[in-house]
């Protein structure tokens, strides 16, 4: 599991970030507004996430119109898209060879 | 083994975080309390509107329609939009986004349909209470998924005798003005529980 685990990028891996990135994902895009009602997180921590998660070439931002307003809204770039996927997948691998051995354990137990 | 322990403590960390952040992007679509009420409102004014003038003038049920509830539908529609444009602001959905595009242009479609029928019946002589009251009830549990969960009891409640309206074809000013005044009663309920709801949620 450990060479997995590091075959994924960094990025994803901050509590914050993987909540963006699941919310857009949810989603299809979302506003700075939006994502800081949902995540309750301020202004600077938010911002700082979304240029990390832009830099890394995993979101993409451009302005839409909102309501009635024009907001930055942001989107998943198609790097971003797979890599979230292959994450989730590799999530559901996980749970299911820990199932596999917690079901082993208790059959050599019996 | 061991090593692998700190990993899958994360792992499942990061599927928490996840399952949360689902719940909670899920939870925020509610449409307004002032939605609820204003429909009731609108409803109390165009049935209050056509009873005098059905009463007091004879006046035609399809000068009625024309002149009452026409008009009451558009202003229905025009407070439905101005609901979702709050919700859009508010919850920074964009227009074009999948979910929210989608949503908007599915639902409209259906209300636009539903009023559609709905004007259609009543100029064919339908019982006009019963009409109202399953046009109602489409809206009710249509919009279930983004009102308090008494919504889909409303909607069903009205149903019922819409169903029952239509069938025996009872066409009396008096049951237009009872179907009226459950269709009032279910949407000042719906509204009363999103305020309470809107409130508890902080």
């Amino acid at each position: 599991m450990g060479d997995l685990y590091t075959r994924f990028d960094q990025t994803f891996f901050e509590r914050t970030r993987l909540s963006i990135v699941t919310l857009i994902d949810q989603r299809g895009s979302v506003s700075f507004n939006g994502l800081k009602n949902i995540l309750g997180a301020t202004d600077g921590a938010l911002f700082s996430h979304l240029g990390k998660l832009i830099d890394a070439g995993y979101v993409t931002k451009e302005k839409q119109l909102t309501g009635d307003t024009v907001q930055t809204v942001y989107s998943l770039s198609d790097e971003g898209s797979r890599r979230y996927r292959e994450y989730l997948a590799f999530l559901q691998d996980v749970l299911l060879r820990t199932q596999e051995g917690d079901d082993d354990h208790n059959n050599h137990d019996q | 083994m061991d090593t692998e322990a700190p990993d899958l403590k994360r792992y499942l960390e990061d599927i928490r975080t996840i399952r949360e952040t689902v719940l909670r992007g899920e939870d925020r679509l509610h449409v307004p309390a002032w939605f609820f009420l204003t429909m009731a409102g609108l409803i109390a004014a165009a049935t209050a509107l056509h009873t005098v003038a059905a009463l007091l003038w004879e006046l035609p049920l399809r000068t009625s329609l024309l002149a009452i509830w026409l008009p009451g539908f558009i202003l229905a529609g025009v407070a439905e939009v101005t609901a979702w444009v709050q919700i859009g602001r508010e919850e920074g959905l964009p227009w074009l986004s999948r979910s929210f595009g989608r949503f908007i242009a599915t639902i409209a479609g259906i209300m636009i349909a539903v009023s559609a029928i709905s004007i259609a019946a009543l100029f064919a002589g339908f019982s006009p209470g019963g009409v109202l009251l399953l046009l109602a009830s489409c809206i009710f549990l249509g919009y279930a998924p983004y009102s308090p969960s008494i919504s889909i009891l409303v909607g069903w409640i009205l149903l019922a005798p819409g169903l029952a309206l239509l069938v025996a074809s009872i066409t009396s000013v008096g049951a237009t003005l009872g179907a009226a005044a459950l269709i009032i009663v279910g949407f000042v309920v719906a509204g009363i529980a999103e305020q309470r709801g809107r409130r508890d949620d902080g």
